[in-house]
C-alpha cells in the first residue's frame, strides 16, 4: 500500500481511538436529542381550569364569551399553519385558516364560526390535505372554564373564597376534557362597582398575563359601558361604541416568504459551514497532538527513514481529511435519520432546508469548498505541529490561529442570517482562509456563479502556494529540536 | 562491493559545518564501526547515508545507488532517539514499519512475529506499547528496524539506553546478522562495543575522518608499550624509545615501562633478548584500548567520554 495512505490509515485509527473522537461524534445527535427535549420541556403547559364566581351576575356571560373568542382565534391561527405547511391553502380559498396566517378579528372568527368551526375545518382538511400528511389537531385548550367545584366557598365573600381555593391550587379537579389544575380563580363580589371594592383574582402562581389581561378587559368593557349609559348615552350610540373597533390592518411575511426563506435556506449551508469549522478544529488538535507526540516521543527519524517528509505531510493530510469526512458523514446521517424520522422541529426545520441543496451545482460547490477549506486550515495545524516540540509550545500558535479562524466566521454566521448578500460574507468570499465559510454559508442564498469560480480559483491558487510553503517549513522543521528561532526564522525556513 | 559510499561529503548547517568533506567505503558483509565524540557528525552523516538530509556537497552511494527510500526494505535503521506510537501494539508497531518499507501485509506480520518470537516478546506482542516496560520496548523498535531483513542495517548509538542485559541481546543479533551476510554500520562513543563487535572503524572528530581500518591498524596507530622484569637497563635494546622503572629491584630484578619506536614490533624486541642473552623475568605487552587510540588520535577534547559499556 501507498505509504501515504499508511500514514494516513494510522493516524486516523488513532484519532478513532480516542474518546475525544467519540464524544465529539455524538455531539449532533446530543444537539437532536437536547433539542427535542427542549421542544417538550418548552411545550406550554397543560391547560388549566378556571373558576369564575360572579357574584353580580352580569359579567359571566361576558367572561365566557371572552374565553371562548380567544380560543377560537387560537384554533385558527393553528389551522392557518397547518394549511400552510401542507399546501392545502390555496385549496380552500374560502375558508377564514385558508387565507394564510394573521391576526385573526372578531369578523374572522365569527366567519369561522358560521362556517362550523373546528369540526367543519377538519372535515375540509381530512378532504384536501395531501398523502402523509398527519390530521389537524388543535392545540390543546389553555383556559378551560368550570363551574365552582364543590366545597368552594363562594358566597361568604372573597376571603372565604380564597380560603377555599388555595389549599385546592395543588389539585386535579375534573373538567370536560380531563382531570386538571385550577390555575386561576374569579372572584367578582355582589357591590363590584362600588367605590373601593374590587374583584379579586387568585392564580396558582403561575404567570397568566393574557388570560388576567382577557377578564380585566371584559369588566372594563361593562364598567365603561354601565358609566355611559350613566352619563345619558342613549343605547344605540352605547351598541355603536362598544363596537368601535381601530382599523388596523397587521401584515407579516406570509409562509414560505422572503425572510423565512432566506433563513430555511441559509439554514443547512451555514449548519454545514459551521460543521466544517468544528470538525476542522477538533481534528487538527488531534492531528497535532499525533505530530507533537512524534516529535516528543523521539519518533519522527525512524519514520522518516521509511517515508519521504513529503508522504508524512500529504499521509497526515489525508488522514485528517479522512477524520473529518467520517465525523461529518456521521452528522450528517444523524441528522438525516432525524429528519425522516423524527416528528418534531429538527425534521421541520431541516426537511425545507435541504431544498436549498438540491441543485448540482450548489452541491458541488459546497462539496469543493468544504474539502477546500478542509485543506487550506489542517494544513496549518500541521505546520504548527512540526515547529512545536511541545503542546505547551503549540499552544503559543495555536491560540491566535483559532482566534483568527473562529472570529470571523461568528460575524459570517450572523451577517449571512440578516442578509447573505451583505458586505461582509462578500467580502470575505475573497479571502481564501474564510471563503470556504462565507461561501458554503451564502450558498443557499444564491450567489452569482462568476463570484463563485472566481472566489474558488483563489481559494484553490491560495491552496497550492500555501502546501508549498508549508511542505518546506515541514520538511526543515521535523527534526529541529529546542528554539524554533521565532517567526522570522520560520518564515525563512518556509522560504528555503 | 561497497554498500555504502561517501564521496567529499560535507552538510552544513547555516554557518556551521558539522560533516566537512567526508569519504569512506563501507564494504559489504560485517560490522563497521562509526566512532566519534558527540558532536563529531556521526548521526549527521548516517542521516544523510538515509536521505533523511541532504550533503550541501559530495555524494553518497547506498547499495550501488543514490539514497532514497526506493529500496528502503534493504536498508534497516535503529535511530539513536526512540519512540513508539504508545497507542499501538507492539506487533501492530513493527508490522507498520514494515509496510512503510513497502512489505505485503502477510509478509510483514509473519516477519514481524518471528523477530518478537525471538526477542522474547510473544506474549507481549498485543500489548500497547504504553504498556511495555521500557526494555521491551526497546526491542519491539529493534525488531521494528530488521523487519524487512534488510541487506544494509545502520544502527545509530544502539546501545545508548539499554540496560546490560538488552545491550547483550542487541550485540547477539548485530553478530547474528554479520554472520547471515548481512552489513552492519553503527555510530557509538562508546569504544568498548566498537572493540568487542567491529571489524573495520572510521573515526570522525569535528566532521572530519582521522582513521579508517580495522582494529589492529588503529592500534598501530599507537607505539607498543611494554613491562619488562629484568635484571639489566633495556635502555639500547634496539626499537626502544624510553624505559622507566616502575619500582626499586628486588633480588636484582626491576620492572620497566617500555615503549617502542612509532611502528616497532614487541616480537623483535624480545628475538633480540634472546639473541643477547638479555636476562627477562617477564615480558607483558600492553594491548591499547580503542579509546587511547582515540585519544593519540583526535587528543583529549575531541575523546568520547569515558563510559562504562557491558
Amino acid at each position: 500500500m501507498n505509504a501515504k495512505l499508511l500514514v494516513a490509515l494510522r493516524e486516523m485509527r488513532q484519532i478513532f481511538a480516542t474518546r475525544s473522537f467519540w464524544l465529539t461524534l455524538l455531539l449532533v445527535p446530543a444537539a437532536i436529542a437536547i433539542s427535542q427535549i427542549s421542544v417538550r420541556l418548552l411545550q406550554p403547559p397543560p391547560g388549566s381550569a378556571v373558576v369564575v364566581v360572579d357574584r353580580t351576575g352580569r359579567f359571566q356571560g361576558a367572561i365566557q364569551q371572552r374565553f371562548d373568542f380567544d380560543r377560537d382565534q387560537e384554533v385558527l391561527s393553528a389551522l392557518a399553519d397547518y394549511a400552510g405547511k401542507w399546501k392545502i391553502a390555496p385549496n380552500a380559498p374560502g375558508a377564514v385558516w385558508g387565507q394564510g396566517p394573521r391576526l385573526f378579528t372578531a369578523a374572522d372568527v365569527a366567519a369561522f364560526r358560521a362556517a362550523g368551526g373546528l369540526a367543519a375545518a377538519q372535515a375540509e382538511i381530512a378532504r384536501l390535505k395531501p398523502a402523509g400528511a398527519p390530521d389537524f389537531r388543535p392545540p390543546k385548550a389553555g383556559v378551560i372554564p368550570i363551574a365552582p367545584p364543590a366545597g368552594l366557598v363562594t358566597d361568604k365573600g372573597p376571603d372565604a373564597f380564597a380560603a377555599s381555593l388555595t389549599p385546592r391550587l395543588k389539585d386535579n379537579v375534573a373538567t370536560p376534557v380531563g382531570p386538571r389544575k385550577i390555575g386561576l380563580g374569579v372572584y367578582i363580589p355582589a357591590d363590584y362597582g362600588a367605590p373601593g371594592v374590587e374583584a379579586r383574582l387568585f392564580t396558582d402562581g403561575t404567570s397568566r398575563p393574557q388570560l388576567i389581561d382577557s377578564v380585566r378587559q371584559e369588566l372594563t368593557a361593562i364598567a365603561r359601558a354601565d358609566a355611559l349609559k350613566a352619563s345619558g348615552v342613549d343605547l344605540a350610540t352605547l351598541a355603536r361604541i362598544q363596537g368601535l373597533r381601530a382599523s388596523i390592518s397587521v401584515k407579516a411575511p406570509p409562509e414560505g416568504g422572503v425572510r423565512e426563506r432566506m433563513m430555511l435556506h441559509s439554514a443547512l449551508p451555514l449548519a454545514l459551514a459551521y460543521l466544517l469549522l468544528l470538525s476542522i478544529l477538533m481534528s487538527g488538535s488531534w492531528m497535532l497532538q499525533g505530530l507533537v507526540e512524534e516529535r516528543s516521543n523521539k519518533l519522527l527519524e525512524a519514520v522518516l527513514a521509511c517515508v519521504t517528509p513529503d508522504d508524512l505531510l500529504f499521509g497526515k493530510l489525508i488522514g485528517i481529511v479522512g477524520v473529518g469526512f467520517v465525523m461529518i458523514g456521521a452528522w450528517i446521517g444523524f441528522a438525516l435519520a432525524a429528519a425522516f424520522s423524527v416528528q418534531g422541529v429538527v425534521a421541520d426545520f431541516l426537511r425545507p432546508a435541504l431544498a436549498s441543496v438540491s441543485s448540482p451545482g450548489i452541491v458541488a460547490a459546497l462539496v469543493y469548498y468544504f474539502l477546500a477549506g478542509y485543506l487550506a486550515i489542517s494544513v496549518m495545524f500541521l505546520a504548527v505541529g512540526a515547529v512545536s516540540d511541545s503542546m505547551r509550545d503549540a499552544q503559543a500558535y495555536l491560540s491566535p490561529l483559532i482566534i483568527l479562524i473562529t472570529i470571523p466566521f461568528v460575524l459570517i454566521a450572523q451577517s449571512v442570517l440578516l442578509n447573505p448578500d451583505g458586505a461582509l460574507p462578500r467580502v470575505l468570499s475573497w479571502i481564501p482562509i474564510y471563503a470556504p465559510f462565507a461561501m458554503m454559508a451564502r450558498l443557499g442564498g444564491g450567489v452569482p456563479a462568476w463570484e463563485i469560480v472566481g472566489s474558488g480559483v483563489l481559494l484553490g491558487a491560495f491552496i497550492v502556494v500555501e502546501f508549498v510553503l508549508i511542505s518546506r517549513l515541514f520538511r526543515s522543521s521535523l527534526l529541529q529540536t529546542g528554539q524554533t528561532g521565532g517567526i522570522r526564522a520560520l518564515l525563512r525556513r518556509a522560504r528555503t | 562491493m561497497a554498500v555504502l559510499v561517501l564521496d567529499r561529503v560535507t552538510k552544513r548547517f547555516d554557518a556551521f559545518t558539522a560533516v566537512d568533506d567526508l569519504s569512506f567505503q563501507v564494504p559489504e558483509g560485517g560490522i563497521f564501526g562509526f566512532l566519534g565524540a558527540n558532536g563529531a557528525g556521526k548521526t549527521t552523516t548516517l542521516r544523510m547515508a538515509l536521505d533523511i538530509l541532504r550533503p550541501t556537497s559530495g555524494t553518497i552511494e547506498v547499495l550501488g545507488r543514490a539514497p532514497d527510500r526506493r529500496g528502503g526494505g534493504d536498508v534497516g535503521f535503529l535511530p539513536e532517539e526512540r519512540g513508539l506510537y504508545r497507542q499501538m501494539t507492539a506487533l501492530e508497531t513493527v508490522i507498520y514499519f514494515g509496510r512503510l518499507k513497502g512489505m505485503t501485509a502477510g509478509d510483514a506480520e509473519a516477519s514481524a512475529r518471528a523477530l518478537l518470537d525471538r526477542f522474547g516478546l510473544s506474549a507481549a506482542a498485543e500489548r500497547k506499547v504504553e504498556q511495555l516496560s521500557k526494555g521491551m520496548a526497546q526491542k519491539a523498535q529493534i525488531a521494528a528496524a530488521l523487519v524487512t531483513s534488510p541487506r544494509l542495517i545502520i544502527l545509530d548509538e544502539p546501545f545508548s539506553g539499554l540496560d546490560p542485559v538488552n545491550q547483550a541481546v542487541l550485540e547477539e543479533v548485530v553478530l547474528e546478522r554479520a554472520r547471515e551476510g548481512a552489513t552492519v554500520v553503527f555510530s557509538t562513543h562508546v569504544m568498548q562495543h566498537a572493540e568487542r563487535l567491529c571489524d573495520r572503524l572510521l573515526l570522525l572528530a569535528r566532521g572530519r575522518k582521522v582513521f579508517q581500518g580495522d582494529q589492529d591498524e588503529a592500534r598501530a596507530q599507537l607505539p607498543t608499550r611494554l613491562t619488562l622484569a629484568a635484571r639489566a637497563d633495556p635502555h639500547g635494546l634496539p626499537g626502544v624509545k624510553s624505559a622507566e622503572a616502575l619500582a626499586a629491584p628486588r633480588d636484582g630484578w626491576t620492572d620497566w615501562a617500555i615503549t617502542l619506536d612509532p611502528g616497532g614490533d614487541a616480537g623483535a624486541l624480545l628475538e633480540a633478548c634472546t639473541a643477547r642473552g638479555f636476562a627477562l623475568r617477564r615480558f607483558d605487552i600492553h594491548r591499547a584500548s580503542l579509546h587511547e587510540v582515540f585519544l593519540h588520535l583526535v587528543g583529549d577534547a575531541d575523546a568520547p567520554k569515558a563510559e562504562v559499556a557491558a
